[in-house]
């Protein structure tokens, strides 16, 4: 699939700079239509702070991000390419979901308002119309009897399927995982890779920065190891966890797998 | 204790008509206030939260500038003041202006530091949706942040009702003003001031009772 297609979502050269310190430096990925990424790496290792520059969350200081004819620039402290991120930022997010590792679910909405806030205010879908489509995508992760919930009502791996949903109620082209199972009771993590497998199945690219090797192993098309803002190891789950190429990656495998 | 008895009801009926007439002033007075210092605070609110560092040095300024006086003081600088800028308004409308842009200070204040002690990620969630900051602010953040500073925003509402008292120094006939006519019928301050005190006692009971259903609506979502 690589090469042939033209990418959903392109980064190019993006490095992160915090004052002196360079938490990112020059990254360049596509990202095909259907394909999941896993990205993984130690704590540190500028995972998150990647995920979160790609729909603008955190602000690059380098590089670009392009999808579709939308572009995201570096910035150098100019207010005017910021000015301009702002706007281009609305346009992607309305295509590239997002989860949390917190949820963050709205707490003064219901479940289903939650689901339908961003189709009726951001997409102007009429309200019967998104109602109809969050109860359907509800009850796909088994939370249709929680719809009139609030979200402090819900178990954390309840709250998590809701905020798929509430992602997936936007038809995004690309999701973005931001660790969505670290904050969860280890019983309730099962559920929530399962939601994702069965994304992952119907053809939803993702990008998933996680700490579960399991599910980077099955289910991901390609494995991105990054460590020190660099992206050290970039290939299939079989190339990376098998045969990594560097020795930090191997040292990493070494210390989490095989236990 | 017969004779004081019979001197209460003698006084309470030349008094509680006179502060029946200041109340319905003080009332006017209050609620015009507390809606311009609902907007006026808002808006200095929405300053302060603002990216752009002119804008939360306005808001900084006039919150410093409205809090670090006396409201006595404020409200002589108004009255004296307010003609010379030519704005010539009556004693009412300056005692409304002054008491309600004092009063958007502290709603300044309450409400940035309730939207600022929400989570990051509840802003952040509708970012990833493709809300505006505006939209963010209007639909996720404020009303959140009303569960919770409603109890701050009735003690200051009262402080509103009990500080309108004051305008009675540049001849306002709210309802202190009217105390002291009462007093000056009547040679009773003692009576005169119990039935007043009872008086402002009922208003600020009322607000309370208001913002107890509004904060109980409110919280049963709260984080």
């Amino acid at each position: 699939m690589e090469n042939t297609a033209k990418p959903v979502m392109s980064v190019k050269n993006m490095s992160k700079k915090y004052g002196e310190l360079e938490v990112l430096k020059k990254i360049d990925i596509d990202i095909y239509e259907g394909e999941v990424i896993s990205i993984i790496g130690p704590s540190g290792s500028g995972k998150s702070t990647f995920l979160r520059c790609l729909n603008y969350l955190e602000h690059p200081t380098g590089g670009v991000i392009r999808i579709h004819e939308h572009s995201i620039l570096g910035e150098t402290g100019g207010v005017s390419i910021r000015k301009k991120n702002e706007k281009e930022a609305r346009e992607i997010r309305k295509n590239v979901g997002m989860v949390f590792q917190q949820f963050n679910l709205w707490p003064h909405k219901t479940v289903l308002e939650n689901v339908i806030e961003g189709p009726v205010q951001i997409k102007k879908v009429k309200k019967e119309d998104a109602v109809k489509n969050a109860e359907r995508l509800l009850e796909k992760v088994g939370m249709k009897e929680k719809m009139n919930a609030y979200p402090t009502q819900l178990s954390g791996g309840q709250q998590q399927r809701v905020a798929i949903v509430r992602t997936l109620a936007m038809e995004p082209e690309v999701i973005l995982f931001d660790e969505p199972t670290s904050a969860l009771d280890p019983e309730y993590v099962g559920e929530v890779l399962a939601v994702m497998k069965e994304l992952a199945k119907e053809g939803m690219t993702m990008v998933v920065v996680t700490h579960e090797m399991g599910f980077a192993a099955e289910v991901a098309d390609r494995v991105c190891f990054m460590d020190g803002g660099y992206v050290i190891e970039d290939g299939t789950p079989e190339e990376v966890f098998k045969n990594p190429k560097t020795d930090r990656a191997k040292q990493f495998f070494s210390k989490i797998l095989n236990v | 204790m017969g004779g004081f008895i019979q001197e209460f009801i003698h006084v309470t009926e030349i008094t509680v008509p006179l502060l029946l007439q200041g109340i319905l002033v003080t009332l006017e007075i209050s609620v015009l206030a507390i809606l311009l210092a609902s907007v006026v605070g808002s808006l200095i609110a929405y300053l302060a939260i603002a990216e752009n560092k002119v804008c939360r040095a306005v808001a900084r300024i006039y919150i410093k500038l409205f809090r670090c006086t006396p409201f006595m003081v404020e409200v002589y600088l108004a009255y004296y003041g307010l003609p010379m800028l030519g704005i010539n308004v009556s004693a009412f409308w300056t005692g409304v202006l002054i008491l309600g842009f004092y009063t958007a200070a502290y709603v300044a204040v309450t409400l940035e530091s309730g939207i600022k002690a929400l989570p990051k990620g509840q802003a952040e969630a509708a970012y990833a949706i493709g809300m505006s900051k505006n939209m963010t602010l209007l639909r996720i953040l404020f009303p959140q942040t009303i569960g919770m500073i409603v109890p701050a925003l009735t003690g200051q509402f009262v402080q509103t009702v009990k500080d309108s008292s004051i305008l009675s120094i540049i001849t306002v006939a709210e309802m202190t003003m009217m105390t002291k006519e009462a007093i000056g019928i009547t040679f009773s301050p003692l009576i005169v001031y119990i039935c007043a005190g009872l008086f402002y006692w009922a208003i600020n009971l009322v607000i309370e009772l208001v913002s107890k259903k509004i904060e109980k609506k409110y919280r049963r979502f709260s984080v």
